[in-house]
Formats: structure tokens, C-alpha cells, sequence
């Protein structure tokens, strides 16, 4: 066939029209975003936030069957699209699930190659996946402990964004990174010396990425209070305890959703807007900072906390 | 024999216990599915089906012959009832007269893109979906079940350089044959005609494009299809060349680990080199068909030869991007180097072909990067603006691929 026919049907006016008949792209279309711990909470409620702008969807956690189940989620809502070609992981949809220890390099390293089997690149890389470890009845953490929780919060955190880097100098195309570090960073409390302080260093490591990754990539982070409600990090044991130290009146009888709807409620009376904070306010939060609208920040920790007085910065 | 199993490369998907089960235009959903669901018989967004089926005029309450035929935009395996849009037939065919009465018809004239805009006129029911640019085939084929399809086989015939003697050759008289020519009311008519002059032919086959089948019963439409495909799909096999396909191999496939290894490594790299004015997602292929080709003596000179299906062009470009690399010296920055060369020469080639062919009034130039790379070694990585889309042009190659092997088996 000629070129001058090829052409006609390339540009071919009818051709043009449908095109021009699609729907305007959304926000986030021709991404494709890393969420580290969408398995549970925060992380999974990012990963449907961020999708819902066009964005694909790379569901990591350490637990693979959530990581899994949360792609799925998405694959059911979005359809898998259409086209059938790609070999191996490469055929898939608009989201993927892998399983990933994000303390352990090689993990990261295996995870973003399939990424880039699936998908071809990346755009931005979300770390929602953190821990609470809290003391034993005689408030000490062991030392086993305090290392996990810097391993996870602070390490994990660390070798994602530094592999990441690798991935986003090669392509070359700007990028952001969004971390989740705690209103506790700034905050100190009796309890929770360990998480508190790998939460102060997640947030000094914000800083320290941005300086590094500067002009090509953002890094920012939001900084959380007390969002209960789907968070595996309030498992009963913690409820009941914190329910113990504010003199909260509960039943040993009651449903863990209810004693966890009973401390969602204390907290929110405890901050200036008194509204409890949904895994959903996070997420909001961590769009805007992957996108567009907040293209001039970095280095910077966000905190969505419901206002508390106590972490105002002196 | 059964019908059913008389096909040897095409899946005899069509049950009677569910299809009559269902009437109007659900059965046309149920042999439109049935259709797409087996890719050898089309590629995604491929082809399109219609009936000619009587309904109740929402207005007046009379029986009116009413044409439904797959929406512009659909899919024939995903396509729902609402997929499909609905024309009154009468309203349709009172078209023919506005296009032969016009001083200056034929493809590319300014009554034939007029005429698609008319389709709006002939609305049946408020149905907001838009038709195919195929309708007026659907109409002027004077049967009540029209399919029409992209099969690898058939195309590897159609586009091939002997496509009229190899129709007659397979199908005897049982299809026409008419050469390339866009979609439009000037190729309907002339089907029309041949059909008068054959009226005992089956289908016909589309030159560079696809086929057609009809009948009055809608399994028999289907069933002629299939058997159209099944035939050139026969006729290629005999002539396989088997060691020799793509002029045989010039270079060893790399063991997959080495492969993933440097895909996976280099991928984000040719993100960034092809996303210069838009991202793009990727999709990687490199199975046992795609390394075959883009191993082989001939690849180089057939993919440059560019793709032979009009309909492609939009997601495929008119060419790939064959990279000039030896993938047994595995120097991975030698890739890299030519891969920034061969851009260089896909852009400026892009440029020129876009120069020389336009029109006063065509649409601006578009992103002149590829959206097909195609890696001795390593297998292919095409580029959509979704995942989806990506699979897409990843999809419309491998077709390419199997079409020029069809067609290279004379
Ligand atoms: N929920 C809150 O009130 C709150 C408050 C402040 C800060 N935060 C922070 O927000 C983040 C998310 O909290 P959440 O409530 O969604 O927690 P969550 O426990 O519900 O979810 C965290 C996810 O991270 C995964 N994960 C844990 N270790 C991992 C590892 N090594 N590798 C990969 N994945 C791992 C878990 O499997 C889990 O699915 C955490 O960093 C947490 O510290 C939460
Ligand atoms: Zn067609």
C-alpha cells in the first residue's frame, strides 16, 4: 500500500472526528503509580483514590494476598480494558498485585522489574506501608523491635525511594514520591518512644530525598493522626489500651469496631476540627501532592491530622 | 461431518440451545461475541456485524425494518445491545440517491465524507449510539445478516501481491473480490453491483482490508465466515515455509532470563526517549512468533515495508522501529546508542512522510515517535496511552507479524 493512501486513512477527517470524540484525558492518565502498602488502610484507599484520575496501579505489600485483593478490586470496578497481547505479567490491566518486604533490597529490585514488565516506567511511588510496634507491659521495646520499626519506617522507606531514583534518572521524565510519616514525628508521647522517633527520621528523610532527587523528582509526605477505622495498625489490644489511658468507659463484651469507633470519636474531639479522619482524607492528600496541583512543593511533610494543637511547629 | 468440526483453525463457538434462546437484537450481540471472541477472526475493535430486524415505531406503533450495526468505537467481543446502533432502513437507503446524484463521487470526494454526518438523520428509537463507518456495506448488501472481519489469514491474502488470482484460487466463485478502497458509499455500491452480476457469492473478500459474509440467516452468516477464514488460514499452512518463514534466522533468541533482564533495564530508558511530548505505557512481547520475526533474516526489510492494514495505522504508525543490533554481542550501550539513532531517523522520517502527504486541511501532525519497537533478541515493546491502549498496538503488530507471514507464503 502507498504512503500517500496510508496517510489519507492516518489522518483521514472521519478518523480525526472519533478521536476528538473521546473523552478528555483525566489528571493522572499515562501514569503509572507505585502504592507500597496498599494492602490495607491508608495505602488502599490511595490506591482507589489515584486510579479514579486515570492512573495505573502498581499494589505492593508485603502481604500479597491484600496487594492482590486491592488490584482486583480495581480490575472489577475499571474493566481490564481491551487488546489482547503482552506476554507474561505484561498482558495485564489497569492494576497489578505484587508482593514485596520493602526492608530487603533485592525484594524492592524484584518488584520494580515486573513493574517495568507491566508497564514500561513509572511516575510515582507511594509509600503508605509503616508499623506500630508498641512496648511490652513494662513499656520497654525490645531492641529486635525498635530495629523492625526503623527497618520498616524509615530503611523500607529509603531503599523504595532510592531505587525508585535509579528508575526515574534512566527515563528522565518528572516524577514524585509521597512517604507517610505520623503527626507523632513531631509529637512526643509516653508509649510509642520507638515509632515516634523512626517517624521523626522518616520525616527528616523526606528532606534529605528531596535534596537528593532534585529537579527531577518531588518528595513529600503526608503526616497522619489517628485514622482508625480500616487500618490494621488498631488491632483490639491497642484499642483496649488506648481506650485504658484516656479513662474511656468500654465492655470487654463490645465488637472491635465498636471499641475502635469509640477512640475514633475521642481523638476527633481532641483536635481543632473534630472530625474524625478517614483513610480517604490521606488519600486526598497524597493526590494532590503526586499531581500537578502541587507541583512546586517538595520537601515538604503535610500533615492531615484534624488540627492538633500539640503539633503545631514551634 | 458436523458443521463444527469441519474448521480447522477457527473455533466453532455458535450454540443453538443459547441462541435461540434470544431474539432481535440480542442475537446479533450473541453472534457478534461469539465472533470476537475467537482472534483469529478479527482483532480487537475489528470488523463489525449488523441485522436487518423489524421493530415498533416508537412514533406511529408500526412494524418498520430497522438496521443494527455495530457503534463506531465498539468491540466485537466485549460489545453489548447498547454497543449498537440503530438506523431506520428505509431512511438509509434513501441515502443512495443524494450520493448518485452528486457530479463528483467515488473515495476521498467531498460527498463521501459528507455522508456519514446523514447517518444522525436516520436515528431509529433516540439511540445515541454513532455507526460504523462500514454502514453503508451493511445497507447495500442485500441480505438481513451482514459480518464483516480483520482475520491474519484473510488479510495475509488480501494484501498479498497476487490477492485477486489467490481469491479465485481458494474460493472459486463463492467470493468476490474488490481492491483496496476506504470505507464508504462508493465501495458499498460497487458491492452492490457484484452481487447482482454474483448473486450466488457468499462474501468477498476486501483487498488489503479484510472480508464480508451474508446470508438471510444469521448461523449461516456466522457459519460463512468462519468457513471463509478457515479456508485462507488452509491455504496458508500449505504453503508455510516453515525453517525458511521471514527468509529464516539471522540471530539466536536470548534465554528468557536475559531477555527480562534487559528489557526490564532498559524499558524505563525508552520510556522517556518516546514520551517526549506524551507518556506512554508500555506492553512487552517476546514469545516464540515475535522473537521468530524480530530474529529473522527478512525482519528488517518487511517491517520498513510498513504495515499492510489501514486499520492499524492510528495505534501502530505506518512502521515500526526495528532496532540494528546484534543481540549476541549483549552490549547493552551499543543497544542504547542504536536505539537513539534509529528515533532520530524515525522522527525525520515521520516528519517527511507527513509533509509530503498532507492536505490543506488535515489534522496537525502527531507525536512522531513510534509506538512499535521491535528489538533483535529481545522481542518487541509497543507504547499506547493507556495499558490498554498499549495492548492494543502491541495486538495490531502481532497481526502484522502473522499477515506478512501469510503473505510472504506464496
Ligand atoms: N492509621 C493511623 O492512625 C496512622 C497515624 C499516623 C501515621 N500512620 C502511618 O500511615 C501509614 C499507613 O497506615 P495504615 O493505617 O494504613 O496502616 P495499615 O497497617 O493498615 O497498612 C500498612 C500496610 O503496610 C504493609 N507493610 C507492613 N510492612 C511492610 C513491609 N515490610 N513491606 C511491604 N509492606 C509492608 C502492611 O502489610 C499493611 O498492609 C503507616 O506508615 C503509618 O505509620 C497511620
Ligand atoms: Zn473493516
Amino acid at each position: 500500500m502507498d504512503q500517500q493512501e496510508a496517510f489519507d486513512i492516518e489522518y483521514w477527517l472521519l478518523e480525526d472526528a472519533k478521536l476528538r470524540r473521546q473523552p478528555p484525558e483525566k489528571e493522572l492518565d499515562r501514569q503509572i503509580i507505585v502504592v507500597v502498602g496498599a494492602g490495607a488502610g491508608i495505602g488502599k484507599a490511595t490506591a482507589h483514590r489515584l486510579v479514579r484520575e486515570g492512573a495505573h496501579i502498581v499494589c505492593v505489600d508485603l502481604d500479597e494476598a491484600s496487594a492482590n485483593q486491592t488490584a482486583q478490586e480495581i480490575i472489577a470496578k475499571y474493566g481490564e480494558g481491551i487488546g489482547v497481547a503482552g506476554t507474561g505479567i505484561s498482558d495485564c490491566g489497569p492494576a497489578i498485585g505484587l508482593a514485596c518486604d520493602i526492608t530487603v533490597r533485592s525484594s524492592v529490585q524484584q518488584m520494580y522489574e515486573a513493574v517495568m514488565l507491566a508497564y514500561g516506567g513509572i511516575d510515582a511511588v507511594v509509600v503508605t506501608a509503616g508499623i506500630f510496634v508498641p512496648p511490652d507491659k513494662a513499656g520497654y521495646i525490645a531492641d529486635r523491635l525498635w530495629e523492625k520499626t526503623f527497618a520498616i519506617n524509615v530503611t523500607g522507606a529509603y531503599i523504595v525511594a532510592d531505587e525508585a531514583n535509579k528508575i526515574f534518572t534512566q527515563q528522565g521524565l518528572p516524577g514524585a514520591i509521597v512517604l507517610t510519616t505520623s503527626a507523632n514525628a513531631i509529637v512526643a508521647k509516653k508509649g510509642s518512644l520507638a515509632y515516634d522517633s523512626s517517624k521523626a527520621a522518616a520525616n527528616h528523610l523526606v528532606r534529605e530525598l528531596a535534596v537528593e532527587m532534585a529537579p527531577l523528582v518531588r518528595v513529600n509526605a503526608v503526616a497522619p493522626a489517628t485514622v482508625v477505622r480500616g487500618s490494621t495498625m488498631f488491632p483490639r489490644d491497642r484499642v483496649i489500651a488506648s481506650l485504658t489511658k484516656y479513662a474511656i468507659p468500654f465492655s470487654e463484651e463490645e465488637e472491635t469496631e465498636s471499641l475502635r469507633e469509640k477512640l475514633a470519636v475521642f481523638y476527633a474531639k481532641r483536635s481543632l476540627t473534630q472530625l474524625q479522619i478517614e483513610p480517604e482524607d490521606q488519600a486526598e492528600a497524597i493526590f494532590l501532592l503526586v499531581s500537578q496541583r502541587l507541583a512546586r512543593t517538595t520537601g515538604h511533610v503535610i500533615p492531615v491530622d484534624g488540627g492538633l494543637q500539640d503539633g503545631f511547629l514551634r | 461431518m458436523n458443521k463444527q468440526d469441519s474448521y480447522k483453525f477457527v473455533k466453532y463457538l455458535w450454540r443453538d440451545a443459547e441462541a435461540d434462546k434470544l431474539q432481535g437484537v440480542d442475537r446479533l450481540v450473541y453472534r457478534s461475541n461469539r465472533l470476537g471472541e475467537d482472534l483469529t477472526l478479527t482483532n480487537t475493535g475489528g470488523g463489525n456485524t449488523s441485522s436487518k430486524l423489524m421493530e415498533k415505531d416508537p412514533l406511529t406503533g408500526e412494524q418498520v425494518e430497522v438496521l443494527w450495526i455495530k457503534g463506531s468505537g465498539g468491540d466485537l467481543r466485549t460489545a453489548k445491545r447498547d454497543g449498537f446502533a440503530s438506523l431506520y432502513l428505509d431512511k438509509i437507503r434513501a441515502m443512495k440517491p443524494l450520493y448518485q446524484n452528486h457530479p463528483e463521487r467515488g473515495p476521498k470526494t467531498e460527498i463521501e465524507d459528507a455522508m456519514h454526518p446523514m447517518y444522525s438523520h436516520c436515528v431509529f428509537n433516540l439511540n445515541p449510539r454513532a455507526c460504523s463507518i462500514d454502514t453503508p456495506l451493511h445497507t447495500l448488501v442485500p441480505y438481513h445478516h451482514v459480518d464483516h472481519l480483520h482475520p491474519n489469514s484473510v488479510i495475509a491474502i488480501a494484501a498479498s501481491v497476487n490477492q485477486e488470482r489467490l481469491t479465485r484460487e481458494i474460493y472459486g466463485d463463492d467470493v468476490l473480490y474488490v481492491p483496496w478502497q476506504r470505507p464508504g458509499f462508493d465501495i458499498g455500491l460497487k458491492i452492490e453491483q457484484l452481487i447482482k452480476d454474483h448473486p450466488h457469492a457468499k462474501g468477498v473478500l476486501l483487498g488489503h482490508h479484510g472480508m464480508s459474509s451474508w446470508s438471510n440467516d444469521d448461523r449461516t452468516c456466522y457459519e460463512t465466515a468462519l468457513e471463509i477464514i478457515d479456508r485462507a488460514a488452509r491455504y496458508i499452512e500449505a504453503h508455510d515455509k516453515g525453517e525458511k518463514t521471514f527468509g529464516g534466522p539471522k540471530y539466536q533468541h536470548l534465554p528468557e532470563e536475559t531477555r527480562r533482564r534487559a528489557i526490564a533495564g532498559l524499558i524505563s530508558w525508552l520510556r522517556g526517549q518516546v514520551s517526549v511530548y506524551k507518556r506512554f505505557v508500555g506492553t512487552v512481547q517476546d514469545d516464540e512468533k515475535m522473537l521468530r520475526f524480530v530474529n529473522s533474516v527478512d525482519g528488517p526489510r518487511l517491517a520498513e515495508l510498513g504495515t499492510s492494514c489501514p486499520d492499524h495505522f492510528l495505534r501502530t504508525k505506518i512502521k515500526p522501529l526495528f532496532v540494528d543490533w546484534n543481540p549476541a554481542s549483549g552490549d547493552l550501550d551499543a543497544l542504547k546508542t542504536a536505539i537513539l539513532a534509529g528515533l532520530v531517523q524515525y522522527r525525520k522520517d515521520y516528519e517527511a512522510y507527513y509533509n509530503r502527504c498532507k492536505h490543506p486541511d488535515s489534522p496537525a501532525m502527531r507525536d512522531p515517535n513510534p509506538t512499535v519497537v521491535l528489538i533483535p533478541g529481545l522481542g518487541m515493546i509497543a507504547w499506547g496511552k493507556s495499558k490498554s491502549e498499549s495492548r492494543v498496538t502491541a495486538e495490531f503488530y502481532n497481526c502484522a507479524i502473522e499477515v506478512m507471514r501469510g503473505a510472504g507464503s506464496d
